[in-house]
């Protein structure tokens, strides 16, 4: 045998591994997503919304939404907001030092008023600047916080001093919001006897393409455009096959940061959100899920797989690139604040199953690949390559990747439905064949960009230019 | 490389087989939802007439006369049990927002289509779904024959089944049906009691029994939910029940109870709620500083002062709001306390202000 068939050998077997690992992690979470689905489905049933949305005994919730630079859209967004079906509610608007006139649009909009507020530094923060509200009564749901630029985590920090409510809902202020959305976010905080729930998540669905009308949603469209209907697949997969799993197993380690709610008391303790990574989505339920274990409190993080929360996606490469290479920074940086907890049994599901898999399977995977491909072409260049072995592994992930999403859009298309037409359900199985050819491979690329940027202490946001939704009718 | 090829050959395969399967299954669903689509909007305008017109029957008197049915419905119902299904659903979905006699000629056509005989055959399925489904279209018709039944599922071991139980006892037999609590082991979410609150609020309002019973509960859920009926219907002379729950070990019971003193006071009970605050956590402190505000007396000065001095600026906010409370007096002597020209006070002090003058 010769050293270069060792090596082939050895790297083969180790891709594989890992490789059949990983797919047999997908197939557990696709058939355990099920259960957890259907149980909801059920469930939800029976429930009456309408009761929570007129009782004094609905939790109070504030709303963040922290803005920066957003004033082409920030009135309509924040009329948005306020036409929520929730009784119990306050909508605190943070300006984070935006440099355009959001603040001014908002105080001739909104008829504000400089208030005397003592803000409470439970967490700290950068300078606020002045807290307004409204003279007109219809408007007195809303606070607008005017404060230094000090970034998202920073803004939503403020906005958690602020909230004079027990709950708080982080929401990115362009996202468009079902009318029962909140009322379905509160209710598992009220459902959970003996075990605190600390935060609740829902889906993110994709609105590129859909018609919408004064900040609200009238027409469900896939999108027409290829990055955007991909990543509708993507968040399908995502939200109804991933999060619905790991929600059934309590290892839930991620609400998106375009939508979801939290424990007050428990972010406050556990010092909000981290400045320090781009990730704070992530590394805020892991925090909170930390410190839960580390006082051996029960809890839960839950999560609903109704769609609640429309946003808009990337549509061009170059945003796209940025906000993967983002996404990759934020979990390295999260596993790295908490690495205390890697198979760490002391936090039990968390440090056992949790950690590791998004260590090995979300942190890696990308890495891997990279790696695999990199070898692909040193090997291919010595000649080192079986072809045949090479093409039938080829061809075995890709149909099992294919498989994979054609088992979500099946999912989607028994629970929520949201494509009714029979095109749109075979646009997205075409998108689904060819994601692995274009869309992941640029995906990987960008989570490795992610890597390097980390190595060399970029932490920027990177700009997330959007085309607007609410400008016109029907975006894509 | 010691692994054959041959075994992914096959994995391939059976993706490949699976996939198609797959696909072909969607479009098939799709194919006949869509096909059903047409059916449904039919059969829903077919169900929608006939409630409509049972709403707007009338019996002069005559209680055997009955709702007249098309032969196209009999067929239906006889037939198709995806009909029934869906007339249940829209004669459930009337009944919930109508009441009077409209509501009862409702359940006469419910009772004329026997409808009631498939609820029942339901309720014994072991599918906790079903049987929960089952309950409540039993208590929304206002079914009672079956109430030893459903009473029996109010401590069901599915949380379901055992809510909707509950939910139908109380709809059933309003604050009478309440004697679920007297045998309910699991807890009651807190949601279910909104339901439970919200339910028995649209019946009138008896001097009914059973709470102070339900304050001594085992279970602390009945407790707090107990505590909750005391403060909605007014009941002053449980007031030394409700105290003797400040003191319990479950946190949930303690901070109900501020709540519920804070509807239920008397003069003393300020001075029992100042009693406990440093025994509490902060929660807690906010629950009853929050209370203070609307029930401190004037006597209760000095110790509202004195908690200015505690170091944590969400109850030197509470405390300051309650001295506000009090009127002038209480507004004055908050700003010549010592710490009223520092930091937080200062700025609590200016936010009560243009509170007030707002």
């Amino acid at each position: 045998m010769s050293w270069q068939t060792i090596i082939t050998d050895i790297f083969t077997y180790c891709i594989l591994g890992y490789s059949v690992l990983l797919l047999m992690c997908y197939v557990f979470i696709g058939i355990y997503s099920i259960g957890e689905t259907n149980n909801y489905l059920h469930k939800n049933s029976f429930t009456d919304y309408r009761i929570l949305a007129g009782s004094t005994q609905a939790p109070s919730i504030s709303i963040l939404a922290p803005a920066y630079n957003e004033g082409a859209n920030i009135i309509e967004n924040v009329r948005s907001l306020l036409s929520i079906h929730y009784n119990n509610m306050e909508v605190i608007i943070i300006n984070d030092g935006s440099r355009d006139d959001s603040l001014d649009k908002l105080i001739a909009a909104y008829d504000l008023y400089k208030a005397d507020f003592f803000v409470n530094q439970q967490i700290a923060t950068k300078n606020v600047r002045g807290v307004y509200k409204s003279r007109n009564n219809v408007y007195r749901k809303l606070w607008v916080v005017d404060k230094d630029n000090g970034g998202k985590a920073d803004a939503l920090n403020v906005g958690v001093n602020i909230a004079r409510n027990d709950y708080i809902v982080c929401i990115d202020v362009d996202c468009i919001l079902e009318q029962d959305a909140l009322l379905k976010l509160a209710k598992p905080f009220l459902e959970n006897p003996g075990q605190r729930v600390i935060a609740t998540g829902g889906v993110i669905r994709i609105a590129n393409g859909c018609e919408i009308e004064g900040g609200r949603l009238t027409r469900i469209n896939l999108p027409k455009e290829f990055l955007p209907r991909v990543q509708t697949l993507e968040y399908i997969r995502a939200f109804l096959l991933g999060r619905m799993a790991w929600s059934r197993l309590n290892g839930l380690l991620l609400i998106s940061g375009a939508f979801g709610a939290f424990d007050k008391e428990i972010v406050i303790k556990c010092g909000g959100y981290d400045h320090r990574t781009v990730g704070e989505d992530m590394e805020l339920v892991v925090r909170m899920r930390r410190y839960m274990e580390e006082r051996n409190e029960p809890y839960k993080v839950a999560f609903i797989p109704d769609p609640l929360c429309w946003t808009e996606a990337p549509a061009t490469f170059k945003i796209l690139g940025r906000q993967r290479n983002r996404w990759t920074r934020g979990t390295i940086e999260t596993l790295k604040f908490h690495r205390v907890m890697f198979f760490n049994p002391d936090y039990g599901l968390l440090g056992m199953v949790s950690y590791p898999y998004w260590f090995f399977f979300e942190f890696l995977a990308p890495i891997v690949e990279f790696t695999g491909f990199v070898s692909f072409l040193v090997f291919s260049l010595f000649g080192w390559i079986n072809w045949s072995f090479f093409l039938t592994l080829l061809a075995f992930i890709f149909s099992f990747g294919f498989l994979y999403s054609v088992f979500a859009i099946l999912m989607e298309v028994l629970t929520y439905n949201q494509y009714k037409r029979q095109k749109d359900i075979v646009n997205l199985v075409i998108t689904a064949f060819l994601e692995p050819l274009i869309f992941h491979p640029f995906v990987v690329w960008a989570a490795i960009k992610g890597n390097i940027d980390l190595l060399r202490k970029k932490n920027s946001w990177g700009e997330m230019t959007r085309q607007g939704l609410s400008q016109k009718k029907s975006s894509n | 490389m010691n692994i054959r090829p041959h075994y992914f050959n096959l994995a391939i395969l059976f993706f490949t087989g699976l996939i198609l399967a797959l696909i072909v299954f969607i479009l098939i669903t799709m194919y006949i939802r869509n096909r059903r689509g047409g059916k449904l909007k039919k059969w829903k305008l077919m169900a929608n007439l006939l409630i409509r017109k049972a709403i707007f029957f009338e019996d002069d008197g005559d209680n055997n006369k009955t709702i007249q049915l098309t032969q196209r419905t009999h067929q239906l119902l006889n037939a198709d049990p995806h009909f029934r299904e869906l007339l249940t659903g829209e004669l459930l979905n009337a009944r919930k927002n109508i009441s009077g006699t409209s509501a009862g000629n409702l359940k006469q056509l419910y009772l004329q289509l026997s409808l009631q005989n498939f609820a029942v055959e339901r309720l014994k399925s072991l599918k906790w779904y079903i049987k929960a489904q089952a309950i409540q279209e039993l208590a929304v018709m206002g079914i009672k024959e079956q109430i030893t039944h459903i009473y029996r599922f109010t401590n069901h071991a599915k949380e379901l089944v055992r809510m909707e139980a509950q939910m139908a006892v109380v709809k059933l037999y309003g604050f009478e049906g309440l004697r679920f609590l007297d045998v309910v082991s699991y807890p009651i979410t807190e949601w279910q009691q909104i339901r439970l609150l919200h339910e028995l609020s649209h019946t009138p309002a008896e001097n009914f029994s059973g709470i102070e019973k339900w304050l001594k509960s085992e279970n602390k859920t009945v407790i707090v939910f107990a505590l909750k009926l005391a403060r909605d219907y007014h009941r002053f002379e449980l007031y030394h029940a409700i105290t003797a729950c400040l003191p319990d070990h479950d946190p949930d019971v303690r901070l109900q109870a501020i709540i519920t003193l804070g509807e239920l006071y008397r003069d003393d009970t300020a001075a029992l709620l100042i009693s406990r605050l440093l025994k509490e956590d902060i929660k807690h402190q906010l629950a009853i500083v929050k209370v203070l505000k609307n029930i401190a007396a004037e006597q209760d000065m000095p110790v509202l002062l004195d908690l200015l001095n505690t170091g944590n600026p969400q109850l030197q906010l509470g405390v300051a709001k309650s001295l506000a409370g009090l009127g002038p007096e209480g507004m004055k002597a908050l700003q010549h306390h010592p710490l009223a020209d520092k930091h937080p006070l200062d700025q609590i002090i200016n936010q009560i202000k243009s509170e007030v003058a707002v």
